[in-house]
């Protein structure tokens, strides 16, 4: 009698195992096929992310075209320009900028001051622009 | 043996048939599954891996193309061609065919049609009826969010110039066929093209991946990006030069160059006719040549400088030693040579008026001074007759005869820069060799190749080619071509406000059924600024320009010179000469 329990026991612990072992690799490949299933989504929105930040960047190379810029300006009534030779005002390599208050005194313009030129031409060496 | 111990299926003879039943059943599957799994195992596996099994291409993405600023000069776009499978559509989506057709940019009418479109034959059904391509990417979002289904958009990645006409020639394009056919599209392509990928994976019977069954993977590999050494705004510049000379004169064809005088990059390079290469099916064959480098001419007076320099360098001559210039012919090597005419009589000339008023005759003398081989040399030297090598495609290297070749008139007649043909690009880099104490620069295009986190992964430095002429003749030249550009001298319209500029203007009559024209002209000017310390060179050549009389280098070109010398002066914030540097200390006033 013993015997047969511990028969029946073992036989419902190998169904068990056998069942349980069957359900465990089935539910291991869904949740395989779900995990690749969402990289394989979050690829497709990385790619998809990337395709607009081509479109953005090629939509602000447009925008950015001196073409459109000088639109850009006339729309918005602005009088920033090239600045001329005669209107630069230049600092010795080897003295300090100056404050804005010796500008002031020293520039017959100040009152068209146009710094954001100054600072995008001056790239290789510091010229101080007033317009 | 008890009753309720006996064998079950003798208990009844329908379990027994049940029993058999199912035995038979199982049998049955059995015995297909053999077959499947053993006998026909091979002919299956070969129907499976051609249905489920599946290679995808991974493809890579084009690099860039950046000015020196890092401005997007050429890049790729994702567009899409859209098409309709007539009988996946919803009725209800049927209403939406205006909407559909204003996104997509086309007739309703050709969406209705491509509705209607139905049958390739009366059995065969029409699945893909073809509605735009080069849809972009907002677009086909918008067309998704108002179609439910059967309405579908193939990607594909196409190139994209946001400059349009803007350095055209320089960035060369893509064709229909995604390969490079000219400019740096196509002589970098090797970077620029990158390495697709590729994957191994399976899908189910509706073609949808198992993404769960991928195997073998290699990424792609972006193309790298390449910058140039142009820049954007004095391309700009050049472009609306080139514009501008167009609308006065309307020429045959325009080069505008403009280059840094120590490195050799080039900053402009604007070729007309031009073209969009985004459009480029819709311009003549002939806009897309890069004629700065394809097309030759009679370079003129811009050549002088290449015998006055060759005779100082020398030593032959010093520049106040005089010519008589009346003279219409003089013995040379034994034989009497004819002088070319100048375009008004002079007498005695010195060296150096020679240079400033653009003599012909005299700087014949000064060839003849040089002899056969020494002008022949200097020529080369210069960069004549021989290919810049800039990193473009299909430039050619012009025409320059060797001595043996040359019939009795050449030594008087290629002085003056006849009887050679160079490209604008030539003429270019041959007076940057003055602007740079006489050292000659190859023309520099591409500055780096960089990858996607801008980090160079090939750098391409300023190559010098060699030396042409002594600092010391470099600088003599520089002082009577400034001269050239002053009050008295050819040039005097190529002035630049508040700056010295040195330069020679050049006008050659063009040779038409073998000829030369009294009507048809090349209008040159090739110059450089600051003189005393020259950064830029810029040359101008234009073809045939349609004015009343001759069209002088200096009345067409000259002008062009003078304006982009200035915008590029203050673009590039140049200390103008002639102003006194200002100096202001902290707490002080300038003065």
């Amino acid at each position: 009698m013993k015997q047969q329990a511990l028969f029946i026991f073992l036989a419902f612990v190998i169904l068990l195992t056998a069942v349980g072992g069957a359900f465990g690799v089935v539910w291991a490949r869904i949740e395989t096929a779900q995990t690749a299933k969402d990289n394989a989504q979050l690829e497709r929105e990385i790619a998809r992310l990337q395709r607009e930040e081509m479109h953005l960047s090629s939509v602000i190379a447009d925008l950015e075209r001196p073409e459109n810029l000088k639109v850009l300006l006339a729309e918005l009534g602005s009088d920033l320009g090239p600045v001329s030779s005669e209107r630069m005002i230049r600092i010795g390599e080897d003295g300090d900028l100056p404050d804005l208050e010796s500008v002031h005194v020293s520039t017959m313009h100040e009152d068209r001051a146009s710094f954001q030129l100054s600072i995008q031409n001056a790239v290789s060496r510091p010229v101080f622009v007033r317009d | 043996m008890t009753p309720n111990m006996q064998n079950p299926l003798s208990r009844n003879g329908r379990q027994i048939t049940l029993f058999v039943a199912v035995l038979f059943a199982f049998g049955v599957i059995a015995t297909r599954l053999t077959f499947l799994h053993v006998v026909d195992r091979e002919e299956y596996l070969v129907h499976l891996d051609e249905y489920r099994t599946r290679i995808d291409e991974l493809p890579a993405r084009r690099g860039d193309i950046l000015d020196r600023r890092g401005n997007i000069q050429a890049t790729s776009q994702p567009y899409y061609v859209i098409g309709v499978d007539p009988h996946a559509i919803n009725e209800s989506d049927w209403g939406q065919f205006i909407e559909i057709a204003s996104i997509l940019n086309i007739e309703p009418s050709e969406v209705l049609r491509a509705f209607e479109n139905t049958h390739i034959t009366q059995e065969k059904k029409r699945r893909w009826v073809k509605l735009a391509e080069r849809v972009d990417e907002e677009s086909y979002r918008a067309l998704e969010k108002i179609v439910s289904r059967g309405i579908y958009g193939v990607r594909t990645f196409e190139r994209f110039y946001p400059g349009h006409f803007s350095a055209a020639h320089v960035l060369g394009m893509m064709n229909k066929e995604d390969q490079p056919v000219t400019g740096i599209e196509r002589v970098f392509d090797f970077y620029l093209r990158g390495q697709d990928g590729w994957r191994e994976t399976e899908s189910d019977s509706r073609r949808q991946e198992l993404a769960q069954f991928r195997t073998r993977e290699i990424l792609p590999k972006n193309g790298l990006d390449v910058v140039l050494t142009l820049d954007q705004v004095i391309q700009h510049f050049a472009e609306s030069a080139a514009t501008e000379i167009n609308s006065n004169y309307k020429p045959d064809g325009i080069s505008i160059i403009v280059s840094e005088v120590d490195t050799g990059s080039i900053l402009a390079m604007s070729v007309f006719p031009n073209f969009d290469p985004n459009t480029y099916w819709k311009f003549p064959i002939s806009h897309h040549r890069n004629r700065a480098l394809t097309d030759v001419f009679e370079p003129g007076s811009t050549f002088k400088i290449v015998a006055a320099s060759g005779a100082l360098e020398e030593g032959l001559v010093k520049i106040n030693d005089t010519f008589d210039t009346s003279l219409s012919a003089i013995e040379y090597n034994g034989r009497r040579v004819r002088l070319p005419r100048d375009h008004k009589a002079y007498d005695q000339m010195t060296m150096s008026e020679v240079v400033v008023k653009s003599s012909n005759r005299g700087v014949a003398f000064l060839g003849m001074l040089l002899g056969d081989q020494g002008m022949y040399e200097y020529s080369r030297s210069f960069g004549f007759g021989e290919r810049t090598r800039i990193n473009l495609s299909a430039e050619v290297s012009g025409v320059l005869h060797t001595p043996k070749n040359w019939d009795g008139l050449t030594i008087s007649r290629l002085p003056m820069g006849h009887a050679v043909s160079a490209t604008p690009v030539q003429v270019h880099m041959a007076t940057s060799v003055i602007a740079n104490d006489g050292i000659r620069m190859a023309p520099r295009i591409v500055e780096s190749i960089v990858d996607e986190h801008k980090v160079p992964v090939v750098r391409v430095p300023p190559k010098e080619v060699g030396r042409v002429v002594s600092e010391n003749t470099a600088r003599v030249m520089t002082r009577l071509l400034t001269e050239v550009v002053s009050p008295t001298g050819t040039a005097r319209h190529a002035q630049i406000p508040s700056f010295k500029a040195a330069g020679k203007t050049g006008t050659t009559q063009k040779i038409v059924n073998g000829l030369y024209s009294n009507q048809e002209h090349v209008s040159s000017f090739s110059g450089f600024f600051p003189a005393q310390r020259p950064e830029i060179v810029i040359t101008i050549v234009v073809d045939n320009p349609k004015l009343e009389g001759v069209g002088y280098g200096g009345r067409v070109a000259g002008p062009v010179f003078a304006k982009l010398g200035k915008q590029i002066a203050e673009y590039l914030g140049f200390e103008a000469e002639s102003y006194r540097t200002v100096y202001a200390m902290k707490g002080e006033a300038a003065q």
